[in-house]
Parts: structure tokens; C-alpha cells; sequence
């Protein structure tokens, strides 16, 4: 009879071993896959700031480099010619006051060529009385042809990946309770006199580590 | 002796403590050995999540700096360039004026000069005007807004973020290198404890269980020293 207890406790220290590599195994494994879909999100996240990055960069240089300067020379243009033209209201010799009018008649009617052979006369939403350019606003309409580009949060995407990768973690954690149970299991193997305690210890550190697992899972 | 009282193989039988010793000797080192390896894969996984995180933000902040830089140096050269633009209005005229020659029309010159002396005042404060992009622009992002405003201090500021980023990512990376050869480690004194339970108690087994003992101390030590330093 004490053979056969004996050969019990020894299957129960074989199962407890066995239960407890399974599950940190498992936990591990499942644990593993949580972190690589992290790795994903952050990669992910690096990509999205790149790619946004770019459409700034290409938006500001556009506008900045193409659109206002010739919003420039067509303002420039304009209001030269408006000076010229108060110069010449105030001028009383007639012939520097024809003169000074045709100066503003050329540099208004350059004005108007810049504007309409670059395209600035086709939105004239963003001259304004001054005149001025709305700079700020063409940027804004540029930058919102592209909604997606302008919507890439890199930061919300860099979240989502932390995120996974602290499930990951304390997945990781959670199985070191099972492997404290190889730990007991193992002892028990070899200490007899300890196998009593060891084997119960064992199978709750099994429970516990499963438990921890389960509400990492419902946690995140 | 009542045939139900259990009692230790190693006391009914002293002449074989030492086979006894050496299996628990055994056990022990299996023992701590997958105790060992399930913490140290927590702290490889902990070490490889931060030098990642690590990483990511240092990318990440890198592209911030060359977008904020690139942004704002757009803005920079226009407003440079319609800057000398506007000047240029008021030398022309000053130009006109101290270039005029007998007979020629001075008044008209005296004129176009006053003339681009106020278009070139007029057009520095529009230069002033369109290089300004106020906070809230409507329609236009923050982000993008405030990298066009950005300046070289604020770039000075996501530089340093930037490379401590890259330096947390530098010491996780060292640790998570060292974690897994203390992994290594701990997989090599399991194997020579596996050993020394096919050899059994004699002088192979011994010396195959001390080799594995020394092994996992050492991948134990090595591990405390790579975290809390």
C-alpha cells in the first residue's frame, strides 16, 4: 500500500511538472504572438509618421515655394501700381502725370498676367483687400486635399502598440508563477518529506499563474 | 514497524545517502533552473519591449525634427526672399532718382521713386502677413501648424528627447543581449543536469551537476548585475 501511495505521489509530481512546462509553455507562446503584434503597431507607428511627415514637407514646399511667391509678385505688381497712380493724382505737371499713369497702367496689367497665367486669379479666395495673401489658408486647403494624410495619428497607432506590448509583458509575468511550480514540482521528485506540501503548492501556483494570465487577457 | 508508516528510503538505508543527495543535488538544479528561465523570459520580453519603445520614439522623434526643420525652412525662405524683394522696390527708385541726367524728366523720377518707397513699406508689412501662421488657422492641422512655426530651440528640445530615447534604447538592447545569454545559460545547465541524471552518482555525474550548478549561478549573478546596474 505505501508502494502504492508512493507510486501516486510520484505520479503526481509527474503531472504537476508536466501541467506547469504546458502551461508557461502556452502562456509564453501566446504571449509571444501579443508582442510581436506590438512590434507590428510600432512599426506600424514609425511608418505613419514618415508618411505623414512627407505630406507636410511637400504641402509646405508647395505652397511656400510655388503659390506665394507669385502671390507675391502679383501683390508686388498691384501695389506699385496703386502708388504710381496716387503719384500721379498728385502730380501737376501733365506730362510726368501721363507718365507716372502708364507706369501703374504696366505694373497693374502685370499684375493681372501673373495672376492669371499662374493660376493665383483662379482662387481668389485667398486675396484679400490690402492686398494681401492668405498663406496660411491655401496651406490649410492644400493639406486637407489629402484627409488621410492629414488624419495619420502616428502617436494613436504608437499607443495601440504599447499597449500590446505591456499585455505581452504581463503575460510573460504571469507564467512565472508556473514555472515555480516545475520549481515545487521537481522538489518534490527529490524531497520526499516535502512532497506533501510541495505538490499542493505546485498546482496553485499552476491555478495562480493561469488566474494572472486570464485577467491579463480581460485587462487590455 | 507497522507496514502503513511511510518512511525515507535515505533512513531505512543509510549506505545510499549519497545517491540520495546527488538526486536531490539534481532536482535542485532542474528546479531553479525553469524557475530561473521563467523569470529571465520575462525580463528578456521587458528588456526587448523597452529597447523597442526605445527605438520607435527615436525614430520617430528624428522625423518630427527633419519635418519641423524642413516646414519651417520653406516659410523661412519666402519670407527671405520677398523680404529682399520688397527692399529692392525702394533701391530701384532711389536708383532712378540718383541716376537721372539733365533733360530727362527728374520730377517723374522724384515721383516713382516716392512711389516705391511707399509700395516698399506696404509690401514689407504683406511679407510680415503671409510668413504669419497663427496657432488656429482654420482648417489647418495643429501639427502641421506647428511645424511650420517651429523654430531651431524647439528642434534643440526634440533633439534631446530624441537621443535619450535612443540611449534607453541602447542600455534595454544591452540587457536584453545579456538576458539571453544568461538564457543560454540556464538552457546548458539544465542539459548538464539532465546529463548528470543519465550518469548517475559517481564522479561523471558529479562533475557534470557542478558544471551545471556553475553555470546557473553564474547566469543568475550575471542577470542581477545586467538589471540593477
Amino acid at each position: 500500500m505505501a508502494e502504492a501511495q508512493g507510486h501516486e505521489t510520484h505520479t503526481s509530481s509527474a503531472v504537476l511538472l508536466a501541467v506547469a512546462a504546458v502551461l508557461a509553455a502556452g502562456i509564453g507562446a501566446y504571449a509571444a504572438a501579443v508582442g510581436d503584434e506590438g512590434s507590428d503597431r510600432w512599426h506600424d507607428a514609425v511608418r505613419a509618421e514618415i508618411k505623414y511627415g512627407a505630406g507636410v514637407i511637400e504641402d509646405t514646399r508647395f505652397v511656400y515655394q510655388e503659390i506665394a511667391p507669385q502671390a507675391f509678385q502679383v501683390i508686388s505688381a498691384t501695389v506699385q501700381g496703386q502708388e504710381l497712380s496716387r503719384q500721379a493724382r498728385r502730380a501737376r505737371d501733365p506730362s510726368v502725370r501721363a507718365l507716372l499713369q502708364g507706369e501703374a497702367g504696366a505694373q497693374e496689367l502685370l499684375g493681372r498676367f501673373v495672376a492669371q497665367r499662374s493660376g493665383i486669379a483662379r482662387q481668389p479666395q485667398y486675396l484679400r483687400p490690402g492686398p494681401t495673401y492668405a498663406t496660411a489658408r491655401r496651406l490649410a486647403a492644400e493639406r486637407n486635399r489629402h484627409p488621410a494624410l492629414v488624419t495619420l495619428d502616428a502617436g494613436e497607432v504608437e499607443h495601440e502598440g504599447s499597449q500590446l506590448k505591456e499585455q505581452s509583458s504581463l503575460l510573460f509575468a504571469s507564467a512565472i508563477p508556473a514555472a515555480f511550480a516545475f520549481l515545487c514540482g521537481a522538489l518534490a521528485h527529490g524531497f520526499g518529506t516535502w512532497r506533501r506540501r510541495l505538490l499542493p503548492l505546485g498546482f496553485a501556483l499552476c491555478a495562480a499563474s493561469l488566474i494572472l494570465a486570464l485577467i491579463v487577457e480581460l485587462s487590455f | 514497524m507497522s507496514p502503513h508508516t511511510h518512511i525515507e528510503l535515505e533512513h531505512a538505508m543509510p549506505e545510499i545517502d549519497s545517491g540520495t543527495r546527488f538526486r536531490k543535488w539534481v532536482t535542485v538544479l532542474v528546479g531553479i533552473a525553469a524557475a530561473t528561465a521563467g523569470v529571465l523570459a520575462f525580463a528578456e520580453a521587458e528588456a526587448n519591449r523597452q529597447k523597442e519603445h526605445g527605438l520607435v520614439e527615436s525614430a520617430r522623434d528624428a522625423q518630427q525634427i527633419f519635418v519641423r526643420l524642413g516646414a519651417n525652412t520653406q516659410l523661412l525662405q519666402f519670407s527671405g526672399n520677398a523680404t529682399r524683394e520688397a527692399l529692392a522696390v525702394t533701391l530701384q527708385g532711389a536708383a532712378r532718382v540718383r541716376s537721372s541726367k539733365p533733360g530727362q524728366p527728374r520730377a517723374f523720377a522724384i515721383a516713382v521713386a516716392q512711389a516705391d518707397m511707399q509700395a516698399s513699406a506696404r509690401l514689407l508689412a504683406v511679407v510680415k502677413q503671409m510668413g504669419a501662421v497663427p496657432a488656429h488657422t482654420s482648417g489647418l492641422d495643429p501639427r502641421t501648424a506647428d511645424a511650420v512655426r517651429s523654430s531651431v530651440a524647439s528642434a534643440k528640445a526634440l533633439l534631446a528627447k530624441q537621443n535619450a530615447a535612443a540611449e534607453a534604447a541602447d542600455r534595454w538592447a544591452t540587457r536584453q543581449e545579456y538576458t539571453i545569454f544568461a538564457l543560454g545559460l540556464v538552457a546548458i545547465a539544465v542539459a548538464l543536469a539532465g546529463l548528470a541524471g543519465l550518469m548517475g552518482v559517481g564522479r561523471p555525474g558529479r562533475i557534470a551537476a557542478a558544471t551545471g550548478s556553475i553555470a546557473l549561478v553564474f547566469a543568475i549573478v550575471w542577470s542581477a548585475v545586467t538589471f540593477l546596474t
